[in-house]
């Protein structure tokens, strides 16, 4: 299995770990829950180094970006980011991605860990009309994610010239005090010379950031972090994902897939219909005319805890099924999302199966909290 | 390091049991609540069930994951822990003891000698 450069380290703090993907990631340190809760709270920090990141260069970079991604980016200035997808022709999603508009010519993609090699591949194999360079960066970059209500004001008394409480939601800067302490040591320079990249963005509902910095000092600066920023609670991917159930965010391989297109999880606002084109585009438009799925949120009303995979009925009619469930650690309660013929929509008496039995649940709009 | 219980008798799915009379008292190990984190939901059988060894008596949930619990060995639920189904927790902190799950009556008593030993146990979650 794959390790990080923070393996070590969290095998030192006992860490759980769990094969994420093919990488061996902590998924709790001492306690899931409580590490939820600090990051709700106060301030908590994953290594989200098994993320991939990919970028595009070149004169028809954002050309390349416009007709390969759903959602728009002509009116990104430099330093902004949007959330969307990489559909296939079917409008099944390759990826759920953020890209970064570093300037005209350059665009940062973070890319999740199970799908670096198809999105790499599937923007290769359709980048030949473009003046467009694709460089997979996921072997020089580690990533950080620094999350929760303090994040801000105490990254930025880490960083104090780099006015990192200045940097907007869902836009990108340099860290220019880590580039001066370690540029001379780096064995090997990202070759576009953004070494070292901060973000005001996340996957836990919080407000905070995600550094990406070169795996070669990735150990270096997180020590760093965690011993100069009081109360900084480490946390595992256990919790990054009860966080960001609460919040209802969309988890590629549950909610959206090669096999799941966006419309199916309500996700439309991420598509730009109104672009000339774009790969996926008459595929989703029929998707978004039909509409035979909807994603819901639900809570329960009996006892138990949905998971992926359970499904859902009413009474004897098998409706759908749970994309993901979890026991809320904010909401002491069991929580899921779920996709279901269109046609139940508006039906409120619904049932879960779990195990042996169905259990009642109540719909529930999302975020859950 | 799990704690181990010396007089118990274990099964490879990490159940502990305690023959007491005619009576059998099953749990999971130290080792299992702390592979699962903090437990948050059980789900356990009705008393009167009449299990076969190795058929599903119920589950512990933690955040993360889902655990199905399963009979070390045959017989018939005399009593469940009614304790740790408002307090899972329970589990977590006390597995030896007021974490303890079922009582049963096995089918034949001569089972519970089959299942491995304070040592077999440990041999198995150091391997």
């Amino acid at each position: 299995m794959k390790e990080t450069p923070l393996f070590e380290i969290h095998r030192k703090m006992n860490a759980k770990f769990v094969d994420f993907n093919g990488w061996n990631m902590p998924v709790w340190f001492k306690d899931l829950r409580q590490e939820h809760l600090h990051v709700r709270n106060s301030i908590g920090i994953f290594d989200v180094s098994h993320m991939g990141e990919i970028e595009l260069e070149g004169a028809d970079a954002e050309e390349f970006v416009n007709y390969t991604f759903t959602n728009t980016i002509s009116d990104l200035k430099n330093g902004q980011a949007r959330y969307g997808f990489f559909c296939n022709n079917e409008g099944g999603v390759i990826d759920d991605v953020i890209i970064y508009k570093l300037n005209n010519d350059r665009f940062f993609i973070c890319v999740n860990a199970g799908n670096i090699e198809n999105v790499f591949n599937w923007l290769s194999s359709n980048s030949a009309a473009y003046v467009v360079t694709i460089k997979n960066l996921t072997n020089f970059y580690g990533q950080l994610a620094i999350q929760g209500p303090k994040a801000v004001e105490e990254v930025a008394k880490l960083f104090p010239d780099s006015q990192i409480d200045r940097i907007k939601k869902y836009s990108i800067s340099r860290v220019n005090e880590l580039d001066s302490q370690f540029k001379s040591n780096l064995s090997h320079s990202c070759p576009n010379g953004d070494n070292f990249l901060i973000a005001r963005t996340g996957y836990t509902g919080e407000d905070g950031f995600e550094l990406f910095v070169p795996n070669e000092v990735l150990d270096e600066i997180y020590l760093k972090i965690i011993s100069e920023i009081e109360n900084i609670k480490p946390c595992g991917l256990g919790s990054r994902d009860t966080l960001r159930l609460e919040k209802g965010f969309p988890l590629h391989g549950k909610e959206i897939s090669e096999e799941l297109n966006p419309v199916v999880a309500n996700l439309e606002r991420f598509i730009d219909f109104s672009k000339i084109d774009f790969i996926g585009k008459a595929s989703l438009e029929s998707f978004a005319e039909s509409r035979d799925f909807t994603l819901i949120g639900f809570k329960m009303v009996e006892m138990g805890i949905p998971r992926s995979g359970h499904k859902i009925f009413s009474a004897n009619d098998e409706i759908g099924y749970v994309t993901s469930g979890t026991f809320s650690p904010s909401l002491n309660e069991g929580i899921g999302l779920g996709i279901i013929k269109k046609e139940f929509s508006e039906i409120e008496d619904i049932e879960v199966k779990i195990r042996n039995d169905k259990k009642k649940v109540k719909r529930a709009s999302f975020p859950f909290v | 390091m799990s704690k181990i219980i010396k007089d118990l008798k274990y099964s490879n799915d990490h159940e502990w049991v305690l023959l007491d009379g005619d009576t059998a008292l099953i749990g999971i190990t130290d080792h299992a609540q702390d592979s699962l984190g903090e437990i948050v939901f059980v789900e356990l059988p009705r008393v009167g069930d009449v299990l076969e060894k190795s058929s599903i008596f119920g589950a512990v949930e933690s955040t993360k994951s889902v655990s199905d619990l399963y009979m070390p060995v045959a017989g018939t639920v005399t009593e469940v822990n009614t304790l740790i189904e408002n307090q899972p927790e329970l589990i977590n902190s006390s597995p030896y003891s007021e974490g303890w799950m079922i009582k049963i009556s096995p089918t034949n008593i001569s089972d519970i000698e089959t299942l491995l030993s304070s040592e077999e146990y440990k041999n198995l979650i150091d391997g």
